[in-house]
């Protein structure tokens, strides 16, 4: 028996202008660590001192002059340093979800290891995922052999319902945008039922019957929208089709 | 398991992908459910839910009589790490904790959230929690914890349910680690107001206006857990009073496609009619406010 469940982590209707909110660079998002400023408290410190020195009276002109040459250069030095971190006094993830919101042009927005609230440039973290997703055209597909097996996760022997032959069940892994179609053929000899089609699918469609016998079920789910944001759980509905025993974590956790 | 890359709101260096973290048992689920329900108990087993054997992290943990092994993860110092975690458990809810390391939450439920810090995270049966950690310790083994909540769960091997994060080049042998501090016991979710969807979506203030109940009765879905301990009868959840039962052979869209039209008056279905056929059901505005009261004596 087969089944072709297909879903889709973002939507196929993807309007051609989408808007372009979440244009901005990593620099403008990311705030640099806290780090103690030293440099700058030492510097106007320093100036500080200075400055009371050229208070007392008692110094010759000569070096009333090497202290007033010296003072602009500390100030320099404690004002730049202690300008050049504002970021350090704001509350770093309001001020991330206040910029990720804000539209900047210029720098792509693209994610990394220090920018993982980027995306592909035009989407980030800040982006309404039920309303505007990437578009990826990828299909990401999967086959699935769904048979029963003696396996003994703790040690403890007992027959089990696997996919693929492992235990955990393979994992699914898609960017958020592709389309993900995974072609299941259920070899149980003991049960008929494998599936729960539980939490992926939003709102929708849902199915698509297209084919519809005992023990054979073919199905697509169609545009399914903002995995990224929310995998809706639709655990047991009235369609119940086929249960995937818990053993099989990609559909029923 | 399902891991869809996109954007977080926190950095991190490596992703260590998906943790499935369940209870486990034995018996087959045939078994322990007709145990549960009262129709055929297993020697010395009380109506309803049942205790499980063990729990495992990752699809694996040691047992009671020394047998397996304990999911083993590696760590480099220094390094940022993103987890996926999800309790794919039938009746086990679990507190998870990576001793003397702090989570920071960003993702529930596959929806980012505003990132917060805590030492035990609680996750119930299906939820799901993405979690961002540093590698920050002494190199050596710790523990990672999932605890079984009394009073929503009982588990055989409870407080030995555990796996190992081991920094690369320290020994490998079991961890001494202690927990970062104790988790109090507790069978609620992560408190509301720490779970802020990083992209905030208002419900219309007119939604609330509408009041279903009046409208029609059919639109009122009330939800309830039905049964009393030494019955035989115990624990169905339901909904408008009526407990899903499906025969596994003659499933809902089959009465479809064989133009067999009894499931209109199979109750066991659980079938909930729309009035109006060719009308776009806008399904994504809906809420469900639920006050549930156990019956008294229930618990596990």
């Amino acid at each position: 028996m087969v089944m072709v469940w297909t879903l889709e982590v973002a939507g196929s209707l993807i309007p051609e202008q989408h808007l372009m909110l979440d244009h901005r660079s990593c620099a403008d998002i990311i705030p640099d660590e806290s780090v103690p400023d030293l440099n700058s408290f030492l510097s106007l410190w320093l100036a500080s001192y200075l400055l009371s020195l050229l208070a007392q009276s008692c110094l010759d002109f000569y070096h009333k002059m090497l202290l007033l040459s010296l003072l602009p250069y500390c100030w320099f030095l404690g004002l730049s340093t202690a300008l050049a971190v504002p970021s350090n006094q704001i509350d770093s993830e309001i001020s991330i979800r206040n910029v990720a919101k804000t539209k900047i042009r210029g720098e792509e927005c693209i994610n990394s290891p220090t920018c993982r609230n980027c995306w592909d440039g035009d989407f980030s973290i800040g982006t309404d995922s039920e309303e505007e997703w990437p578009n990826t055209g990828k299909t990401v597909k999967y086959v699935f052999e769904v048979t029963e097996k003696l396996m003994a996760p703790d040690g403890t022997p007992r027959d089990m319902i696997v996919v693929n032959g492992q235990y955990p069940g393979p994992t699914i892994v898609a960017n958020w945008g592709d389309i993900v179609q995974v072609d299941v053929t259920n070899h149980l000899k003991n049960n008929g039922q494998v599936f729960t089609s539980t939490e992926l699918f939003r709102s929708t469609p849902v199915l698509r019957m297209e084919q519809m016998v005992l023990q054979s079920v073919l199905f697509h789910l169609e545009r399914l929208e903002d995995t990224l944001g929310k995998l809706h759980s639709m655990e047991h509905p009235g369609i119940t089709l086929i249960t995937l025993p818990s053993t099989v974590t990609g559909f029923s956790a | 398991m399902i891991l869809i890359n996109g954007p977080a709101a926190v950095d991190y260096d490596i992703d260590l992908g998906v943790l499935p973290i369940t209870d486990f048992y034995y018996q087959s689920m045939y078994t322990e459910g007709r145990s549960a329900s009262g129709v055929a108990p297993l020697p010395g087993a009380p109506p309803g839910p049942p205790v499980a054997n063990n729990g495992l992290i990752n699809g694996t943990n040691v047992n009671a009589n020394g047998g397996g092994h304990f999911a083993n993860l590696t760590l480099v110092a220094g390094k940022k790490y993103r987890l996926r975690l999800v309790n794919t458990a039938v009746d086990n809810h679990f507190q998870v904790s990576l001793d003397q390391h702090t989570f920071t939450v960003i993702q529930s439920d596959f929806v980012p959230i505003v990132p917060y810090e805590t030492n035990w995270l609680f996750i119930g049966i299906g939820q799901r929690y993405d979690i961002v950690f540093t590698a920050c310790q002494q190199p050596a083994s710790y523990w990672f914890r999932a605890e079984v909540q009394a009073g929503c769960g009982a588990n055989a091997m409870s407080g030995k349910i555990k796996a190992i994060f081991n920094y690369a080049g320290a020994t490998t042998a079991n961890p001494t680690s202690l927990p970062v501090k104790n988790f109090t016991n507790s069978c609620l979710d992560e408190s509301a107001k720490k779970l802020v969807p990083y992209v905030a979506k208002d419900v219309p203030e007119s939604e609330f206006r509408k009041s279903y109940a009046t409208e029609s009765a059919r639109e009122t879905l009330s939800v309830s857990l039905t049964g009393t301990p030494g019955t035989g009868n115990a624990f169905f959840w339901n909904i408008n009073n009526n407990s899903l039962v499906i025969d596994w052979e003659q499933p809902t869209l089959k009465y479809i496609a064989d133009k067999n039209t009894t499931y209109h008056t199979d109750k066991k279905l659980g079938i909930i009619e729309l009035p109006d056929a060719d009308v776009v059901y806008d399904f994504s505005h809906l809420y469900f406010i639920t006050k549930l009261t156990p019956p008294s004596g229930y618990s596990g």
